[in-house]
C-alpha cells in the first residue's frame, strides 16, 4: 500500500501556514493600538516593536509546526490521513488560541489604567 | 472500498462545523460592538480592535475543537450508523458552541457592569453647615 505521509505533510504545512499568517496579520493590525499605549509619546518606536513581535511570532509558530512533522505515525489510508491532519491542525490551533486569550487578558489588565483614566 | 462511508462522514461534518462556527461568531460579534463601545466609553478604535481580537480567539478555539473531535468510528460501515455518528458529533458540537456563546455573553455583561461601576461618582460624605 502506498504511504500517504508526504501528502499529509503538504496539506498540513499549507493549512497551518495560512492560519498562522492570517491570525498574525489580524493581531498585528489590531494590536498596534494596544502596543502604542505601552510607551506613550513614541508611536513610531511602538510600531517597530510590534513588527518585531510579529516576526518573532511567525518564527516560533512555523518553526514549531515544522518540528512536529518528525513525530507523525505512518499513514496508509485516506481516512487516517484526514484524521491525523485534522488532529495535528487542531492541536496547533488550540495552542494558538490559548496564547491568544492569554495575550488579550494581559493586555486587558495592563490597559485597565488606560480605560480608567478616561 | 471499506472506508468510503467514513470519508463521506468527514466531508459532511467539516463544512457543517465550519459554517456553524462562522455563523455563530458573525452573529455574536456583530452584536457585541455595542457592548464593547459601552465598555470602552465610546472610544471606537479600541473597542473595535478588542472586538476583532475576541472574534479571532473565538474562531481559533471553536475550529480547533471541531477538528479535534473529528474522528469517526463505524463498526458495521452502513449508512444508519453513519447518520447516527454524524448527528451525535454535530449535536455535541453545537451544544459546545452554545456554551461558548453564553460564556462570551457573560463576559460582555460583566465588562459592562464593571464599566458602569467605575462611572458612578463616589458619594460625598454629608457635611454639617453651621
Amino acid at each position: 500500500m502506498k504511504n500517504l505521509n508526504l501528502l499529509g505533510y503538504g496539506l498540513f504545512i499549507l493549512f497551518i501556514v495560512l492560519i498562522i499568517v492570517w491570525v498574525g496579520k489580524i493581531c498585528y493590525k489590531n494590536g498596534n493600538l494596544f502596543v502604542a499605549e505601552l510607551i506613550p509619546g513614541h508611536v513610531e518606536l511602538c510600531h517597530q516593536i510590534n513588527k518585531v513581535l510579529l516576526i518573532g511570532y511567525y518564527l516560533v509558530n512555523i518553526g514549531y509546526c515544522a518540528l512536529t512533522l518528525s513525530f507523525w505515525e505512518p499513514i496508509f489510508s485516506v481516512s487516517v490521513l484526514v484524521e491525523v491532519v485534522a488532529l495535528k491542525i487542531a492541536t496547533i490551533i488550540m495552542i494558538l488560541s490559548v496564547l491568544h486569550y492569554l495575550n488579550i487578558f494581559i493586555l486587558a489588565t495592563s490597559v485597565q489604567k488606560l480605560i480608567k483614566q478616561q | 472500498m471499506e472506508t468510503t462511508k467514513i470519508l463521506i462522514g468527514y466531508a459532511v461534518y467539516v463544512p457543517i462545523a465550519l459554517i456553524l462556527t462562522l455563523y455563530v461568531s458573525k452573529t455574536l460579534f456583530r452584536n457585541s460592538k455595542i457592548y464593547m463601545l459601552d465598555i470602552f466609553r465610546g472610544r471606537e478604535e479600541i473597542a473595535y480592535a478588542t472586538n476583532k481580537l475576541f472574534e479571532t480567539g473565538f474562531y481559533l478555539l471553536n475550529i480547533g475543537f471541531a477538528l479535534m473531535i473529528l474522528k469517526i468510528n463505524l463498526y458495521d460501515n452502513n449508512y444508519q450508523e453513519l447518520v447516527e455518528a454524524l448527528s451525535y458529533k454535530i449535536g455535541s458540537f453545537s451544544i459546545y458552541l452554545g456554551l461558548m456563546l453564553f460564556i462570551n455573553l457573560y463576559f460582555f455583561f460583566r465588562g459592562k457592569r464593571k464599566a458602569k461601576e467605575q462611572t458612578r461618582p463616589i458619594p460625598e460624605p454629608p457635611r454639617f453647615v453651621a
